[in-house]
């Protein structure tokens, strides 16, 4: 399986007339967009707005960003699924417009609770809750409005729709044009050189309305660990909801910019014999599930013949469980294992930081912490909304979207939780 | 004491003296898939294990598992 990724770079986003590439300058029509987007009939209105790199301004509501993609050759589409097709993809050429994203902001008026609800999720593009990699692109704001009328269900999947609708748009623009640069990404044989497999930790849920992950459009459920290729990674067959991109969610964006899987990438051939990725859902419901989905992933890593694995995760405690007892399950079968997680620690870091181990997780990549607090200065300007809740089953309060914000933890704010390495949170021993 | 718990496990490493095993995170005492005259038979299950723990005296953190529960 061989992909070319062609990027076409943007420095500037600018609001005119009509839309087109122009170089690094990517000229978007408000009006265009606004169109496609109330095309459908469950949202009614929509406001187009960019966002830059440094600038004092926050995106509430923030719901997913997305990369403009779009396979100009080989089988498939990028983010397959979406509109029915499920060929395999992450072969032939795709294009990228890079630096940038399709953002989605929009408030969800179904007052839901627990996991299936919908999250409050901040963006910061300056100050110290500008921990996203989201914090360091051009950000084309998608603010959306629901019609009345209809449930969650169909809100999220008319939301989801209009971004990835909108980032195609875009990447459209580069079919005629020449990339700036292409990488060829392959699993070429490497013979030697230790081999190393990336065993990539996901929470879902069996039920939800709107499911956690979807692979080609498919939710995840209660599946077992599998193989995946990252090339189809970098098409975007796995994706996330449009649910809320708080700290525990990273974004569509995130999952095709995926920092280790472009890492072990760089090193194939190199220094190591990258074998490939696989998907492990998390959070089951019983301890024996999470031992045997483990057990899984260990068995598949086994019969790939690694010698090595990278685990992450994602979630803010259930799901680590599952983390630790593949980590397990790996060292016992002689698989050296580096496990990749956030800590706890409690507000002053003086607090147990993980809430489960085992004696074999003996090599652990600390990204930073969950709980401690972190306060978000004022900005010139939010977009999105006027207002917001942080915390929506907590009662009907809202706060200036602009103001102060303090937070009690990382949660709420958007790659809050640096799962896979992408963010800029250290921890420092002293 | 005694802690009912769906992650025994968990509980065992952090100290708790006598951890019952139950049924699911979502739903530790009970099991809402079964029939209602089921469920209630487990949470029973479940909840006479926690006393019959109660009586005994334990040095280390100890899981003790409800006859019926796997």
């Amino acid at each position: 399986m061989r992909l070319e990724l062609a990027t076409f770079p943007v420095s500037q986003v600018t609001l005119d007339g009509s839309t087109r590439l122009e170089g690094r300058n990517l000229h978007v029509s408000r009006e265009e967009l606004s169109k496609l987007i109330t095309a459908d009939v469950r949202l009614s209105h929509a406001e187009v707005d960019v966002v830059e790199p440094g600038e004092s301004v926050r995106v509430v509501h923030f719901c997913d960003a997305i990369e403009p993609r779009i396979k100009v050759q080989g089988p498939g589409e990028c983010y397959p699924g979406l509109t029915g097709s499920v060929e395999t993809v992450g072969a032939g050429c795709t294009h990228r417009l890079a630096g940038v994203s399709v953002a989605l902001s929009a408030e969800y008026p179904v007052k839901g609770s627990g996991v299936g609800a919908a999250h409050e999720a901040v963006l910061e593009m300056s100050g110290p809750g500008a921990v996203s990699p989201l914090s360091q692109t051009i950000n084309l704001v998608l603010s959306v409005k629901f019609a009345s009328g209809f449930g969650q269900t169909e809100y999220h999947e008319a939301l989801r729709a209009a971004g990835f609708k909108v980032a195609r748009h875009l990447a459209q623009l580069t079919l005629d044009k020449e990339a700036e640069h292409v990488q060829l990404f392959e699993l070429a044989p490497a013979s030697g050189l230790p081999k190393v497999v990336y065993i990539h930790q996901l929470l879902t849920h069996v039920s939800l309305p709107v499911p956690y992950l979807f692979w080609y459009g498919r939710a995840i459920t209660d599946w077992m660990p599998f193989w995946a290729h990252p090339n189809e990674l970098l098409d975007g067959a796995l994706l996330p909801n449009a649910l809320g991109a708080y700290a525990a969610k990273p974004s569509s964006w995130e999952h095709v910019n995926h920092p280790v899987v472009q890492r072990l990438y760089e090193q194939h051939g190199k220094s190591l014999d990258f074998l490939g990725v696989i998907v492990h859902r998390t959070r089951f419901e019983t301890f024996e599930e999470k031992q045997l989905s483990a057990n899984q992933a260990a068995k598949l890593a086994q019969l790939m013949g690694a010698q090595g694995a990278i685990i992450t995760w994602i979630g803010a405690g259930n799901a680590f469980i599952e983390g630790m007892l593949t980590a397990q399950a790996l060292e016992r079968m002689g698989i050296k294992t580096v496990f990749m997680t956030y800590e706890h620690g409690g507000k002053e870091g003086t607090e147990s930081p993980l809430m489960f181990s085992v004696p074999e997780a003996d090599a652990i990549v600390s990204l930073g912490s969950l709980d401690r607090r972190i306060t978000l200065p004022p900005v010139d300007r939010a977009v999105g909304d006027m207002t917001l809740s942080i915390d929506r089953e907590a009662g009907p309060e809202r706060v200036s979207a602009s103001g102060e914000l303090k937070l009690d933890w990382f949660l709420p704010v958007a790659s809050g939780l640096d799962h896979w390495g992408a963010g800029t949170q250290i921890c420092t021993a002293y | 004491m005694v802690l009912i718990s769906a992650m025994p496990q968990l509980a065992q490493q952090v100290g708790a003296s006598r951890v019952v095993a139950g049924r699911k995170i979502p739903h530790p005492c009970g099991d809402p898939t079964l029939p209602p005259e089921l469920d209630f038979k487990v949470r029973g299950e479940i909840v006479g294990m926690a006393l019959k723990a109660l009586e005994e005296n334990v040095t280390d953190p100890k899981i003790f598992v409800p006859i019926s529960t796997n």
